[in-house]
């Protein structure tokens, strides 16, 4: 890919074309949404929050969970209790 | 108790891009949610982005000149992230300004066959999906 785009700027450096490359494949991922993908991560003892750069850095949404293999319920609002855990 | 039934007992919501997991405790009566207290794998399914391309010098194939590693988006898209970047180098050459329209009609079309590809799901026809936002 970089020699495609090097036909078009031999000037500019391998470095300069990769970032473009990055930002162009992220953004067509972003908006087409056509990465679904899986990806697993192991719960902690008696914590709530996971965030997404901790479970996969790749991870933009999540649309379905599975916990032990089990699909669970999503609730469309937190819990009236409040847990920072 | 069964597997199942524990299991269906848990639930989660997103918040600022976090998962919250919680386990339903039946024993008070104020829907209470406590933390998972238990070590479990779970897995997530959703929407990605891609591995970043890397220099050949990082990579696993160390030593190759330029760039071996595959871009993940499906191969018919590989042209259109190409004319994206392309189009990133004429925006810098007010000489060739005017090349930047193609390039950039060229990616939007592509991106609209790419939700057209999203959107189908594998199926020959449009599904409608249900998005939060």
């Amino acid at each position: 890919m970089i020699e495609s785009v090097k036909q078009h700027h031999p000037k500019v450096s391998e470095v300069q074309i990769r970032f473009w490359l990055n930002q162009a494949q992220t953004e067509f991922a972003r908006r087409t949404r056509l990465l679904e993908d899986t990806t697993t991560f192991s719960t902690v003892a008696d914590q709530r929050y996971y965030t997404f750069t901790s479970i996969d850095s790749r991870l933009e949404e999540v649309a379905e969970l599975w916990f032990d293999d089990w699909s669970i319920a999503r609730l469309h609002s937190r819990p009236r209790k409040r847990d920072s855990s | 108790m069964s597997a199942k039934t524990d299991a269906l007992k848990y639930a989660w919501w997103i918040e600022d891009e976090k998962i919250a997991l919680v386990y339903a405790d039946t024993s008070n009566t104020l829907d209470e949610y406590s933390s998972p207290s238990i070590v479990k794998t779970v897995t997530v399914k959703g929407i990605f982005t891609p591995d970043e391309f890397v220099s050949a010098e990082t990579s696993s194939t160390a030593g190759e000149a330029g760039m071996t590693e595959q871009c993940t988006l499906p191969k018919e898209f590989h042209d259109a992230v190409i004319a994206k970047a392309v189009q990133k180098g004429y925006e810098l050459k007010p000489e060739a300004i005017q090349l930047t329209s193609y390039f950039a009609s060229q990616w939007e079309k592509s991106i609209i066959e790419g939700k057209r590809k999203a959107n189908t799901g594998g199926l020959a026809q449009a599904v409608v999906r249900l998005v939060d936002f």
